[in-house]
Order: C-alpha cells, then structure tokens, then sequence
C-alpha cells in the first residue's frame, strides 16, 4: 500500500525503517514521496543543489521487503537520505556550493558515504550549501541561498544549509551534514532539528572537501535524538584512509540512549547567559534544560568560561589559514570549471577569479596573510596557542563535569539578505566554534519556540562522550514539543 | 595595523586570484577590520603555551626528526612507470596548454 505523502513527512527515520521491514509500504513508496514532497518545496526553499531522481528510484527499485535486514540491527535499508554537496559521490556532481566546481564529478565516494550506502541507505541528493562551508547563513552559495522552512524570509543557518532545509520541511528523514564551527549545529538550531558535531577524529573527513582540516568533522541532521544517534553510529568509526582518524574503541550510542541523565554533572555559566547580545529566548532555553536535567536527577554546576570572547578572534585565523592552504589545489587544471587566459598563470588567475565568491577570496587572502613572513607569529602561532588554552581549558572542565550546556547561536536567523560585516556574520557563531577548537563533541537539539520559530541548546561533552550528549538531549527531547513543525504542514500547491 | 587596496591586490597576485578594483577595495577594508579584532588575543599572556596544530591533545606526536637516505634514481626510475627522466631530475608529465 503506497506511504500517504504527508505520512511520510512526518516519519522518524527509526518509524520509516521499522514500515519498510513490516510491509507497510516500499523503498520505492518512500522514494516517490520524498521526490514529491522535494520537488514542491523546492521553489521556496532551494534546499538541493542536485537531484538524484533516477538514481534514488533505480535504488529503491532493489529494496524489496525481503531484501531489508530483519531484527532490530540499526541500517538504513531503503530509507531516503540527502547528503551535503561537499561529501564526494562518485559519478554525481559535487559542488562544495562553489562555481569553481560546477560541474565536477567525483571518482570515488567519501568513506561516510560508502558506510550510508552499504547499510542501504537511498541518497536522493546534494544538498546546498554556503560556499566551501564558509558561512552561517546559507547564503554564500554560488547556488543560490537556501530559505528557512519555519519562515522562508528568514536564513537557514549555515553552512550545512539545504541538509537542515530538507530535513525540515521533510523531504527526507535525515541527512550528513559538516561542521568546522558550528556548520551543522547553527543550522540544525534555527530548524528544529538535533545536529551532532562528533569527537575531531571520530567521523572519517576522507573524501570531504576540506575548510579547516584541524576541525572539520562529518555529522547527522535529524528530527530526533534517536534519529541521529542511529545515523552517527553508523558513520563513526575509525578509517585507515582518514589519517586524523581515531584508533578508539566505539561502543553504539543508541543502546544507552534512554538511561537518563541521573547521575550525571551538568555544568553551564550563568554569567555567559547575561552577555550582551545574547537574545533572552536564547538564554532561557539553557536554563530551561537545567531546570529539565535537575528533575531528572542530574546534579547542575554552575562555572564560568572566561575563554569564549576571544574564540572568534583565534578561530577565523586557523581556519582561514588551513582554508588558504587547502583551496590552493583549485586552479582550473585539475578540477572542474577553467576560465582560459592568456597564458598559464593568467588562466589561474581568472579561474580562481570567477570561480571564488567574495566570502571564499577575503578568507584565502585573509589566511595567506596571517600565514606570511613576518605576521606568522603574530597570527597563526598565537592563534595556535590560544587554541591549546581552549583545548585545556575544556579538558579541565569536562573532567569533571558530563556536559556542558550553552546557547548553539546569540541570536535567531536574521532575514535573508539582511546587511552585515564578514566580523558580525562570524560572531554568530561564538558559542560553536569552541567545540571546533578544542575537539570535543557537541550535540545542538530543539529545546522549544520562540515567536513561531525553534529555539536550540548544544550540549558539549568530553572526548569520545557522544553518548552522555545523546542521553541528555534524549531526555529534554522527552519535554519538547515543537509548535506547527514544517515538516508536519501538508504539500503547498502548485509548484514547478 | 591593516592592509591597502594596493597590498590587497598584490596579495591577490600572488594567490593567483584575480580581482577587480572594488573587490580589492572591500576585501581590504574587511581584512583590516578583522586583523584589528584579532588584536582582542593581546590580551592573554601565551609566551609560555605550546601552539596546537590538531584539534586533539597530543593526538598527532611528530617522529624523530633524524635525516634519512632519499630514493636514488632507480627508486625513482622504478616508481615512475617510465616518466622520470634523469637529466632533468624530474617526472615528465603530459602538457596542459600544450597541444
């Protein structure tokens, strides 16, 4: 019996496995819903780079119901999935949100994505994105911005823009997104979806394109807690190919993720919540988790982190400085779309020209700058000790302590096409980009709404401690219940 | 402390990135305006901290640094299928803008 197409919107990605393994409709019934429900929203959302219409079918077309896995076992077996469109697939156009790399075509698949294929899973598509991950908005993409489906005046966050947009307004039940400082937490916050930015090292960066090596790490977007405990699951693990992946012992996070929190410590500065510029429906969220996670018999800390203020100004030097480096390989020759000159430099010169946005020029000069002779220590290598201040700092802290809570953005999505300075766009992302930096998870998850729109806390963790953020959030998840989500509003009319 | 158009412009050459008088123009105003945020890092004392390359503590220990044999010409004859040429001390590759 075919899925109703505002059934499907509203399926968990455990409620879509456990239909597909009982019969109640096929990997082609979900498939033909998510394109439906994609191919309407699209107009005023744009959240897809590029659609994989006929390869989703064809990959349906071969789950059967006998070919889903019985038993509990988590898979993805027939469920349909959208990837970031800096994930590489193999044969299928990967943008990284750049012109530069229009119409480039990868040769192999990123060891996450060969981990979502082999436990089945269906990718129906590349999804938007700010330019090589440099943003929060979703509006650096040479593709056009991707609008929010809680208020399509309003930005996504960025910069795993259209990974968060079609999860919300459901055109599929989950989707990987990157984060190097907060690319999948902000994004995830301002549309009430559960965004993890995993352990630097537990994920396998192979096959993404880089922003920031030292602090890109691949991670879920869902609608659920469990959700994406599901999905990190099956994308953690340590990965020869990925030579900053971690050799550690991972136990599943989806076994222990309804044990609570009692016990637990949970930490968050009260004096943060007060800071200028910090939107109050922002710092009642957080104190509305402790409230929730006391109730629930964890014991709450109050601590102070006197580092955050000077997080953006070390942060935007690293990253700027690893992006300089690794955007020096795009040069017309060897990937993609080349603008011809008048001999080999000029041709470099006009291709990197073109194909660049202005956001991906001002951070490559930016980082060769503060990586040149003579501003070097007086940048990069103060940045790099600020950063073993930060690492240590958390270290200490999350000794002894399970969590630490604090707001995912100051502020909610600002409307599409608003005004400011690269320095006022990048202060948004003050209270992410800490976990960056000190390489520790961090678990953003909707904890309620404010005028009409979700309201996100993110919870930070120690090393390798995914599953005490899974338990947390599992447990406000249990609290929370979003008003009017998109993915619950029937299939607008009309569309192309 | 800040940069000028013109030393934006000459940065952009030597990254190979062409760019228009107005784009020079602001992406040197935001550069200034961000090296003088930077400034903010002035505050904490970091004489006596190690810097940090990997997002991990300690995760990514450097090998001794002892000097070592490189590869002779064989090793290299050998890895090149054919395309290292040994007058010149280099592998030949085929030409891009060549036709």
């Amino acid at each position: 019996m075919p899925i109703a197409k505002e059934s499907y919107a509203s399926l968990t990605l455990e409620e879509t496995l456990a239909g597909l393994r009982a019969g109640s409709f096929t990997a082609s019934d979900l498939v033909g819903a998510a394109l439906a429900r994609i191919e309407r929203f699209e107009p005023a959302i744009n959240a897809m780079v590029t659609l994989d219409d006929a390869g989703a079918k064809a990959a349906a077309a071969r789950w059967s119901r006998d070919a889903i896995p019985a038993g509990d076992a988590p898979n993805l077996s027939g469920v349909p999935v959208a990837l970031k469109d800096n994930i590489m697939t193999r044969g299928f156009r990967t943008t990284c949100g750049s012109k530069i790399l229009a119409n480039f075509v990868p040769p192999y698949d990123a060891a996450t994505v060969e981990k979502l294929r082999a436990a089945g899973a269906i990718i129906v598509g590349k999804a938007n994105m700010d330019e090589f991950a440099m943003g929060s908005t979703g509006e650096n993409s040479a593709f056009g911005a991707t609008r929010n489906p809680w208020n399509p005046e309003l930005v996504t966050g960025g910069s795993s823009s259209g990974s968060a947009a079609v999860v919300a307004y459901g055109g599929v039940p989950a989707a990987l997104g990157t984060d190097t400082g907060g690319s999948i937490r902000q994004p995830a916050a301002f549309c009430g979806l559960v965004g993890m930015k995993a352990t630097y090292g537990r994920v396998s960066r192979s096959g993404v394109g880089a922003l920031g090596s030292s602090l890109d790490q691949v991670g879920p977007l869902t609608r659920t807690v469990r959700d994406n405990a599901l999905l990190y699951d099956l994308i953690a693990g340590h990965d020869p190919s990925d030579s900053t992946s971690l050799e550690q012992p991972f136990t599943p996070t989806l076994g222990e993720i309804e044990d609570g929190v009692k016990g637990f410590r949970i930490a968050y500065d009260p004096g943060l919540l007060e800071s200028e510029g910090v939107h109050r429906a922002h710092a009642d969220a957080v104190r509305a988790v402790v409230a929730m996670v006391k109730d629930a018999g964890a014991e709450v800390a109050e601590v102070s982190l006197p580092l955050v203020k000077y997080g953006v100004a070390a942060y935007y030097i690293i990253c700027a400085c690893e992006a300089s480096t690794n955007l020096a390989r795009f040069d017309g020759v060897r990937y993609s779309v080349r603008e011809t000159g008048a001999d080999m430099w000029d041709t470099y010169s006009k291709t990197r020209g073109l194909g660049f946005g202005e956001e991906v020029k001002r951070r490559i000069m930016m980082g060769s700058y503060a990586l040149s002779s003579g501003y070097y220590d007086a940048y990069y290598l103060k940045a790099a000790k600020v950063r073993r201040l930060f690492a240590t700092e958390y270290e200490k802290l999350l000794s002894g302590v399970d969590a630490v809570l604090l707001p995912v953005t100051p502020a909610p999505p600002r409307p599409i096409g608003q005004k400011c300075t690269p320095l006022e766009c990048y202060l948004g992302d003050v209270f992410t980009l800490v976990a960056n930096m000190a390489g520790i998870p961090a678990l953003a998850f909707p904890v309620g709404a404010h005028d009409g729109l979700p309201v996100g806390v993110q919870a930070m963790a120690g090393y390798f401690r995914e599953s005490a953020l899974y338990r947390l959030a599992r447990t406000v998840e249990k609290n929370v219940k979003l008003p009017d989500a998109p993915w619950a509003r029937p299939i607008p009319e009309g569309g192309k | 402390m800040g940069i000028s158009a013109t030393e934006a412009l000459r940065l952009s050459e030597m990254l190979r990135i062409s760019l228009s008088q107005a784009e020079s123009e602001r992406i040197a105003d935001d550069v200034t305006s961000i090296i003088d945020y930077v400034g903010l890092l002035d505050e904490l004392d970091v004489s006596a901290v190690d810097p940090m390359g990997t997002a991990i503590l300690d995760n990514a220990p450097l090998r001794d640094d002892v000097p070592a044999s490189s590869l002779d010409y064989a090793d290299l004859k050998a890895m090149g299928g054919g395309a290292f040429d040994p007058e010149l001390a280099a592998f030949l590759v085929q030409g891009v803008f060549a036709d």
